[in-house]
């Protein structure tokens, strides 16, 4: 058992105390197996070295009862000037191992990392797979009666990872532990209990999909502030000729950005720069005004929405002007609200299925309510009837007209109406209309016509969950 | 994995007394471990390492009566001058200890500071416990090789007195490094600059020469390096030099109290910093 009295914890900082933990004060109970979660930053790792005692609280007090291991993390525990055998037998002399019992461990440690004769050289020569490899089978060498975990269980390949997760499970069913990792899933199948972290407050769950709800909650909150919005720069150069290439839909993968190929979900509204590739952000704008191939995204939005009218945010781009789309789908709440969130890309853009439940069946090039979930998909969409036009931030459950739409019907052609060329049908009276269908002066997009895989971006490929 | 269950023991119905005793055996066996850990790394993987730390004093000796045999001196005080030198070695080598290799105990094991068990002081007391180790070795093997080479044997007039002084360097090279190592970790140009204060160290400190050759007014001096006194006062215990006027071995000693208090204040003022670098 883990017990903290008003815990504080705070570093130093140029503006005052940054404070990682304040005044907490909670119990990890004994054969908890906890999930502990919080953004970047929040100071998970801090947590795990103060409940393992490698560092101290700057106020308040820890009790630990029973053996508690040292936070077993891809953080480096090994002197680089020792071989493997020496690291294995220096953690051996630090557990108070007998001396009878230490050759045999140093062997199992040995076999277990699978590093060879690298196990005899200093570990300064390793690669960080071997490196966290050996680390994870001193970790594992010893048995504790609580784990400190931090984000150690995603090392080495395949078979290794298979090996990890049967030792762990083994691990688990003696022992208890605490566990930090980003993997939602991993989480949710191996706790019983969560612990969220959260702006120096730490609280305790008895389930951790109560926690997990917490967190993604306390995600959402922080994303969808406006200031908040770190990837912009990065994802979007302003400069060079390339990034010109890319935003005004010149380049081999024009297609990909504007929304015409089969990732083009992906980046219709993932992330906090959703607008802008949409069409709908401040910057977007002024990009797309600066030439034909630039109106082309700004008039037409994703070709698979014009055809389909399944895409989630299909003509809202289109029809409502910039200033409402850049309300509909800034931050990444908002994208996530559309559906398009960092967690809904596997399901929106992740293969053939993401492509149905998008409406679109797995082409994008397929027909209104052609999909064998489209209709579904179209009229229960999270912002299916609430109309984007307005400006205001859908909800994802809610909306008045919310599932009541008929199965194949678009939400597109419903947001059309509201917009400032409400009316109008779709790829039909816009400067570049033919463009947007994909046969404008350049042909058809290349995605359309099959981008090879390694050219197709990957933004929220990522499998958190 | 076969695995070995370490002992388990709850706080509740324990005494006061047990968990004392539990944590210095926890503190025991990670000082040991540490040490047997420096000495792997001083050793290095060749005979290179162990001949070096062996060697190293003798070397400087060496180099040092050269230059005494070339400027035409054989003895200095009645003694044989390898024999004189090597015992300024043997005491100012403990001391040195203190501004390099324990100095830098800290910022050398960083990354086992992540074991709860490590705490930076013992990364300190291990490299201490390492350095008097091998120094010890070292000590014996120059003073034999001067008595096989050249026949001359400190006859140890007062024991007691060469025990002090050592103990006292011991002390002194502790006081020098644990403020030092806190302060190198926390910001490493300390150590820059320990580098350049400490270069003229060996010749202020009485190392190559005696201090009874030098006029008063330099004597007095001089007296205010503590290291003089110590090279002074072993010089005294093992081959019955006298003392230099102003010896006094509580000056050392002071230096050391002091230095260790300083070491420890700046330890507790800055123990979440050194636990974060």
């Amino acid at each position: 058992m883990i017990e903290l009295f008003e815990v504080s914890k705070y570093y130093p900082t140029p503006n005052g105390r940054h404070y990682v933990l304040k005044d907490v004060s909670l119990v990890i109970p004994d054969g908890a197996q906890v999930g502990v979660l919080g953004p970047n930053g929040t100071g998970k790792s801090t947590l795990m070295r103060l409940l393992a005692g490698v560092d101290m609280p700057n106020t308040g007090t820890i009790r630990r009862t029973g053996s508690i291991s040292w936070p077993m993390g891809l953080a480096n525990s090994m002197q680089g000037s020792l071989t493997g055998r020496e690291n294995a037998r220096f953690a051996c002399r630090l557990q108070g191992v007998r001396r009878r019992d230490m050759d045999a461990i140093i062997d199992e440690v040995k076999d277990f990392a699978e590093i060879g004769d690298y196990y005899e050289m200093p570990v300064r020569t390793y690669s960080s797979g071997m490196r966290a490899r050996l680390n994870f089978a001193i970790a594992m060498a010893f048995t504790f009666d609580c784990y400190i975990i931090d984000e150690l269980t995603a090392v080495g390949d395949k078979n290794f990872k298979e090996k990890s997760a049967k030792v762990f499970k083994d691990k688990r069913a003696v022992a208890s532990f605490i566990k930090v990792s980003h993997s939602l899933r991993e989480l949710r199948n191996e706790c019983n209990m969560g612990l969220v972290l959260n702006k120096g407050s730490a609280v305790m769950y008895d389930s951790i999909e109560e926690a997990i709800e917490v967190y993604e909650r306390n995600i959402g909150s922080e994303s969808s502030a406006p200031k908040k919005r770190p990837n912009q720069k990065r994802m979007h150069p302003k400069k060079g000729p390339l990034a010109r290439k890319k935003q005004a839909g010149n380049g081999p993968n024009a297609g990909v950005k504007r929304g015409v190929g089969p990732n083009a979900s992906k980046n219709q509204g993932a992330g906090p720069n959703a607008a802008m590739k949409q069409g709908g952000g401040p910057q977007a704008n002024r990009l797309q005004a600066g030439g034909p191939k630039a109106r082309m995204a700004q008039g037409g939005g994703p070709l698979v929405n014009q055809n389909s009218g399944a895409g989630p945010n299909a003509g809202e781009a289109r029809g409502n002007g910039p200033n409402a789309a850049n309300k509909q789908a800034t931050g990444v709440k908002a994208a996530m609200k559309q559906g398009n969130g960092p967690h809904a890309d596997r399901q929106q853009a992740g293969g053939p299925k993401a492509r149905m439940a998008q409406g679109g069946g797995p082409r994008f090039n397929q027909k209104p309510g052609a999909g064998p979930n489209a209709g579904k998909n179209q009229g229960a969409g999270p912002n299916a009837a609430t109309g984007r036009s307005d400006g205001r931030p859908a909800s994802r459950k809610q909306g008045p007209n919310a599932g009541m739409k008929p199965p194949g019907v678009s939400r597109a052609h419903e947001t059309a109406e509201h917009g400032p060329q409400a009316g109008l049908p779709r790829g039909q009276n816009r400067p570049n209309a033919n463009i947007k269908n994909g046969e404008g002066p350049h042909g058809p997009g290349p995605d359309q016509t099959g981008t090879p895989e390694r050219l197709k971006p990957h933004i929220g490929a990522k499998d958190d969950q | 994995m076969k695995n070995v269950k370490l002992k388990s023991k709850g706080l509740d119905n324990k005494s006061e007394f047990y968990l004392y005793k539990r944590g210095f055996q926890k503190q025991v066996s990670a000082i040991w471990a540490l040490v047997f850990k420096e000495y792997k790394i001083r050793l290095g993987k060749s005979r290179i390492g162990l001949f070096w730390s062996l060697f190293e004093p003798i070397v400087g000796m060496s180099i040092i009566t050269a230059v005494w045999w070339a400027s035409g001196r054989t003895s200095i005080r009645g003694v044989h001058v390898t024999l004189f030198v090597g015992c300024g070695f043997i005491v100012f080598n403990t001391v040195r200890n203190g501004f390099g290799y324990l100095a830098h105990a800290i910022q050398a094991n960083m990354a086992l500071l992540n074991y709860p068990q490590v705490k930076p002081l013992d990364t300190i007391l291990a490299r201490f416990i390492t350095a008097m180790f091998m120094h010890a070795w070292a000590s014996v093997l120059l003073i034999l090789l001067v008595w096989w080479l050249f026949g001359a044997v400190p006859d140890f007039p007062d024991p007691l007195l060469c025990v002090e002084v050592i103990l006292i360097s011991m002390l002194f090279a502790m006081g020098i490094a644990t403020p030092l190592a806190v302060l190198g970790t926390l910001n490493e140009n300390i150590f820059k600059v320990v580098g350049i204060v400490t270069s003229p160290l060996m010749i202020i400190s009485g190392v190559i020469f005696s201090i009874l050759d030098l006029p008063a007014n330099i004597q007095t001096v001089l007296a205010y390096n503590p290291i003089i006194h110590l090279t002074n006062g072993f010089r005294a215990g093992a081959l019955g030099v006298p003392l230099f006027a102003d010896s006094d071995l509580s000056y050392p000693l002071e230096w050391a109290v002091i230095g260790l208090g300083i070491g420890y204040a700046l330890y507790f003022k800055y123990r979440f910093k050194l636990l974060q670098s």
